[in-house]
């Protein structure tokens, strides 16, 4: 009796027909994993959206704008500037006068 | 193709490469789940998409350590366990014995005997004879002691030799 039911046990298990079976789980796999990339999207474009309007904007814009003007202002960029400029130009200049 | 290969690539995101892996493990797994569900079809089936489904997802944490197989197997006793918890408490228990002493008409094969064991019972030989795993694998597989394992395959098969004795 137990070499037959050893027997009987390792048989094995009956086969079971795909029938469809496999291609049903792969469409839930593709349609869920086409949901979790539209959620992550949206919840992307939410924190986007949340943080945008969270950010003090009128307060960055004006102290960008105040930073600009004085940097124009300012003697001494004005002057690194052309010194910068100048100094470009004569580089130019020295290497199409060598070629 | 060869297996690693399909598995890195349906880890990947490649659907078509995890639909090969589904056909390829459909058979065992359905099996398995109906020795457990106690010859239920519907419900083996129901678990085992779901099964397919976690490891479509988990696929990445997915380290080769152990087979493919012993690892979906791993993932739908989870599953069994929390849907017989859930909906089928009874499927965890072995069926009184009264039930075929006073039904002499039944014929007993091996799934209807297999039927009357508990859940861990059935699960511990189906994986250990007819899925053709270690000890040490099924002990991995249903998260439990090896010395648990092995009382569920003694105890299993004891009550498996006296129903098919006793069997008209």
């Amino acid at each position: 009796m137990t070499n037959d039911l050893d027997a009987l046990l390792s048989r094995p298990l009956p086969v079971v027909a795909d029938d469809g079976f496999s291609v049903s789980v792969a469409l839930r796999a593709l349609r869920e994993g086409e949901r979790n990339k539209l959620l992550d999207q949206l919840v992307l474009l939410l924190t986007g959206t949340v943080v945008l309007a969270a950010l003090p904007l009128t307060y960055f814009g004006a102290t960008i704008e105040r930073v600009t003007v004085s940097l124009g202002n300012s003697a001494p960029v004005a002057l690194a500037f052309a010194a910068l400029v100048l100094t470009t130009a004569f580089v130019r200049g020295v290497v199409d006068r060598v070629e | 193709m060869d297996e690693s290969k399909l598995i890195a690539r349906a880890a990947a995101g490649d659907s078509a490469a995890f639909a090969l892996l589904v056909r390829q493990h459909q058979s065992g797994l359905r099996g398995f789940l109906r020795r457990l569900t106690r010859n239920d079809p519907s419900l083996a089936d129901d678990i085992a998409q779901e099964t397919f489904l976690e490891c479509w997802r988990k696929l990445s944490h997915y380290r080769g350590e152990g087979s493919f197989a012993g690892w979906l197997n791993r993932i739908a006793w989870t599953r069994f366990l929390m849907d017989a918890r859930k909906r089928k408490p009874e499927l965890l228990e072995d069926l009184p014995e009264q039930g075929f002493e006073t039904a002499p008409d039944i014929r007993f094969d091996l799934e209807s005997a297999m039927a009357k064991l508990s859940a861990g019972e059935r699960a511990a030989l189906t994986l250990c004879y007819a899925l053709g795993h270690s000890n040490e694998e099924a002990a991995a597989i249903l998260s439990m002691p090896l010395g648990t394992v092995k009382s569920h395959i003694l105890r299993g098969r004891d009550k498996l030799r006296a129903l098919l004795e006793r069997a008209p």
